[in-house]
């Protein structure tokens, strides 16, 4: 994260418990020095403050947390799949995390995310995800305009997979926790101007793995 | 063979060919269904950094 200060301030949008997971998983990572819930709020965890003035980046998750961003006047890290006016980064979930594993791949052939979350639908194929997942329905999707192969996971556990020409590569966790992670670590990729993560993947990539993910590979 | 015999015999193949074809059929989708059941070979998985 380019902020130009030396000490790094993040903003937390209260808007749901990906954000929440998402703020303990900033404020364990080395490179943020310090996280605040923007009020009105209660917080055993966090201070509460009433101006997000002071704040390099705000973190925030679904569709209320650009207005509030845009409110503060303060960039947002977002897990939307689109560009929004206030969005310093978007796409920071776990379809984003797909795509930007498939962005560090030479020959990305496939790219697909199963997660309870997604709804289920009627599938025409099927894709072959890491256990607890196995090989699920999946339904074409896209985000940013990027294909990307779409599964409902029927148990906690969410996967993120990147099919290349030589390997696998995959993210599997318990599905709030990596959601929670994938919004954090957009942090990573903000400078300023707005994009989606797998745009500055690898650091990216990088920062969920120090948040606590583990990557995997399959040749 | 006289007419008659030759008679029941036609008939006789008549009813059987098609529970001879309905048979074949389940066995088919019997024989499906355990080769879908067979559990895939396990994918072995290393970590990996961020490259």
């Amino acid at each position: 994260m380019e902020t130009g200060s030396t000490h790094v301030r993040v903003g937390l949008l209260v808007t749901g418990d990906t954000a929440v997971r998402s703020a303990h998983s900033l404020q364990a990572h080395p490179g943020i020095d310090e996280v605040v819930v923007i009020g009105p709020a209660k917080s055993k965890s966090f201070e509460v403050v009433e101006s997000a003035a002071r704040c390099d980046v705000l973190v925030g998750h679904g569709a209320s947390a650009p207005g509030l961003a845009r409110k503060h006047e303060v960039p947002l890290v977002w897990d939307g799949e689109g560009p929004e006016q206030g969005v310093a980064v978007w796409g920071a979930s776990p379809t984003g995390l797909a795509v930007a594993l498939a962005a560090r791949e030479p020959d990305p052939r496939l790219v697909a995310v199963a997660h309870p979350d997604i709804p289920e639908k009627g599938t025409t194929r099927t894709t072959r995800f890491p256990d607890p997942i196995g090989r699920v329905g999946v339904f074409d999707g896209t985000v940013g305009g990027r294909p990307v192969a779409l599964a409902h996971s029927s148990n906690d556990f969410a996967a993120c997979l990147a099919v290349g020409a030589g390997r696998r590569v995959t993210v599997v966790d318990h599905a709030a926790f990596l959601s929670g992670i994938a919004l954090a670590a957009g942090v990573a990729a903000a400078n300023g101007s707005g994009r989606p993560v797998w745009e500055d993947a690898l650091p990216y990539l990088e920062a969920i793995t120090e948040m606590g993910l583990v990557m995997a590979e399959s040749e | 063979m006289d007419l008659a015999r030759e008679r029941h015999t036609l008939v006789f193949v008549k009813r059987l060919s098609p529970l001879f074809v309905i048979m074949l059929a389940a066995a088919a989708v019997v024989a499906l269904l355990r080769k879908n059941e067979e559990p895939e070979p396990a994918e072995e998985w290393k970590p990996v950094r961020p490259t």
